[in-house]
């Protein structure tokens, strides 16, 4: 049933030349499916973007292959190119919205270009404001709508063309939370509504936990890391993936201390007190360095540290009582 | 001492003078305007880059614009003798008048379409706009305030080469500057007609900015 809609192989992307030559994107290969969201982490200069701009050529490979909705990019001319970008939405993390039309008219304007009657683009601007939840803005220019309503009408105008795939190039790193919460729960549902592939940009792991099913995380020109979010975020095989795995709060290097463990809550019972019970059953106390849990649905989603104690059978009791509760523990290996 | 018949001369000065400076400011927009688009596009991170077209536009703006408008104006005024028949007036001076601008503008399109954000122009491209698309549909609309503002300093300008034209028998104010005002060291309408030429010039960048926060969509 794998439906590759956007398929990236050997690709690379060199920018200068001989000494100065820079590797922004080495032997990358990519397959991503239709009606997924597929996350793309990375720290900044990992090539996050420049990989996002190979997808709809808007940076041209220096070798490899992009084929995308079954076309094959890197042969196509630049007025075939052009169509084919109509079929690939992208919103911004500056938004990029035309400052001085109105959002309205921002939300028309991939649909002027190509030749949509005036009339009829009108319309069509009309109802995906509405989608987006901004219809009362139509006739606000940007510098009247907060950050959360410029996203919103990025996105509506990024969808104006009926793409099949939505690219989103770091879309909520200018927001605040709450921003941020709704525009990536537009973006799923928008996922589920349209059936919509949707790649997102991201240097936040939570944004990918968030709303994405698949996720590859680059370091340094590659792909180190490629699978299921639950998966990388449960047991993360690369150093890059620990690392961004890790870092999802603001904590020192206390983390990298020796004895200190990660445990991951995957949708277990949220009204179970697992770390009291765990302390009154084993007579151990932990000490909790860290903890970033929500609960969804009755369920937690999320992980701790624990400093443990000393001493091999009480560390041994503990994580045998974990695992008798079916959750996942780790040594966090010191890497500093 | 001043007559009916100097303030009668004056009024033709003054009207001379606007219609040097409009004209002028005119033409030179119809080959400026094109021209400095033109540099941007070409450019080498322009949204068409042609090197040949860079260069070669790029070296005639900085000729023409390092001559001093005197030499080029008494240069090229033969060529409007060609055109209007005469090199006298305040028509045969919007041959050099345009001529000499026409570069100066381009330079001032230039600096406003660079202004404009890349990201917007990048957002442009990802949905399909050919470079003639991002350049009329985007470029220039985004870029209105900044070229109002900039047309102003064009016409400032051109309302100062306008008044050299007293040395050639251009017309308007700046002639009447030079004849009775340096020639016959009449102080006083030296005085009046600079005055005026203040006046105007004050005017023009008082509309030329109150144009400009008008239109710009980014204040509000």
């Amino acid at each position: 049933m794998a439906d590759t809609i956007i398929d990236i192989k050997g690709l690379c992307k060199v920018f200068g030349e001989g000494d100065k030559a820079v590797h922004a994107l080495s032997d990358v290969d990519l397959q991503i499916e239709r009606g997924e969201i597929f996350g793309l982490i990375g720290l900044s200069g990992a090539g996050k973007s420049t990989l996002v701009r190979c997808v709809n050529l808007l940076e041209r490979p220096s070798s490899g292959s992009v084929c995308v909705l079954g076309h094959e990019l890197t042969a196509m001319s630049e007025a075939e190119l052009r169509i084919m970008r109509r079929r690939i939405g992208m919103i911004f993390q500056q938004f990029n919205l035309l400052a001085q039309r109105t959002a309205l008219e921002n939300v028309m304007f991939p649909l002027l270009i190509a030749k949509t009657p005036k009339r009829e683009a009108r319309e069509k601007a009309s109802k995906l404001l509405a989608l987006v939840d901004v219809a009362d803005k139509a006739s606000a220019y940007p510098a009247q709508l907060s950050g959360g309503q410029k996203q919103r009408v990025a996105i509506a105008r990024a969808l104006a063309a009926d793409p099949e795939i939505l690219l989103c190039d770091e879309a909520t790193s200018a927001l605040d939370p709450a921003n941020t919460a709704s525009v990536l729960k537009l973006l799923s549902e928008l996922n589920r509504k349209l059936g919509v592939t949707i790649v997102v940009i991201t240097h936040e792991m939570k944004v990918i936990e968030q709303i994405c099913q698949r996720v590859a995380i680059l370091d340094d020109s590659r792909v180190v890391e490629l699978g299921a979010v639950e998966e990388v975020f449960r047991r993360p095989k690369s150093k890059m993936g620990r690392k961004l795995v890790l870092s999802g709060g603001e904590r020192g290097e206390r983390d990298s201390a020796k004895g200190c463990f990660r445990i991951v809550f995957n949708g277990e019972e949220a009204t179970k007190p697992v770390v009291s019970e765990l302390v009154l059953l084993t007579g151990n106390s932990v000490n909790i360095l860290f903890a970033d849990t929500k609960s969804i649905g009755g369920r937690v989603y999320g992980q701790m540290l624990l400093d443990l104690p000393e001493g091999a059978a009480a560390r041994a009791q503990i994580l045998g009582y974990l695992d008798e509760q079916g959750i996942f523990c780790e040594e966090v290996e010191s890497d500093a | 001492m001043l007559s009916l018949e100097f303030w009668r001369m004056l009024g033709k000065g003054v009207l001379e003078t606007l219609y040097m400076t409009l004209g002028g400011t005119l033409l030179a927009y119809i080959l400026g305007l094109p021209m400095g688009l033109l540099l941007v596009t070409s450019a080498p991170n322009g949204v068409k880059p042609n090197k040949p077209v860079f260069m070669v536009l790029g070296t005639i703006v900085n000729m023409v614009r390092s001559v001093p408008f005197v030499i080029l104006m008494v240069a090229v005024l033969p060529l409007s003798r060609i055109i209007f028949g005469t090199s006298l007036g305040s028509t045969a001076m919007l041959v050099p008048l345009f001529l000499g601008a026409a570069p100066f503008v381009a330079r001032l399109v230039e600096s406003s379409a660079l202004e404009v954000d890349n990201g917007v122009i990048e957002a442009a491209r990802s949905m399909g706009a050919t470079p003639l698309q991002i350049v009329l549909r985007v470029i220039l609309p985004e870029a209105l305030p900044s070229l109002i503002t900039g047309s102003a300093i064009a016409v400032t300008t051109i309302l100062g080469y306008s008044a050299m034209s007293g040395f050639t028998g251009g017309g308007g104010i700046g002639d009447i500057a030079i004849r009775y005002g340096y020639y016959r060291y009449e102080t006083d309408i030296m005085l009046i007609c600079a005055a005026l030429l203040v006046v105007i010039v004050q005017l023009m960048q008082a509309v030329g900015n109150g144009l400009s926060r008008k239109s710009d969509k980014r204040i509000r």
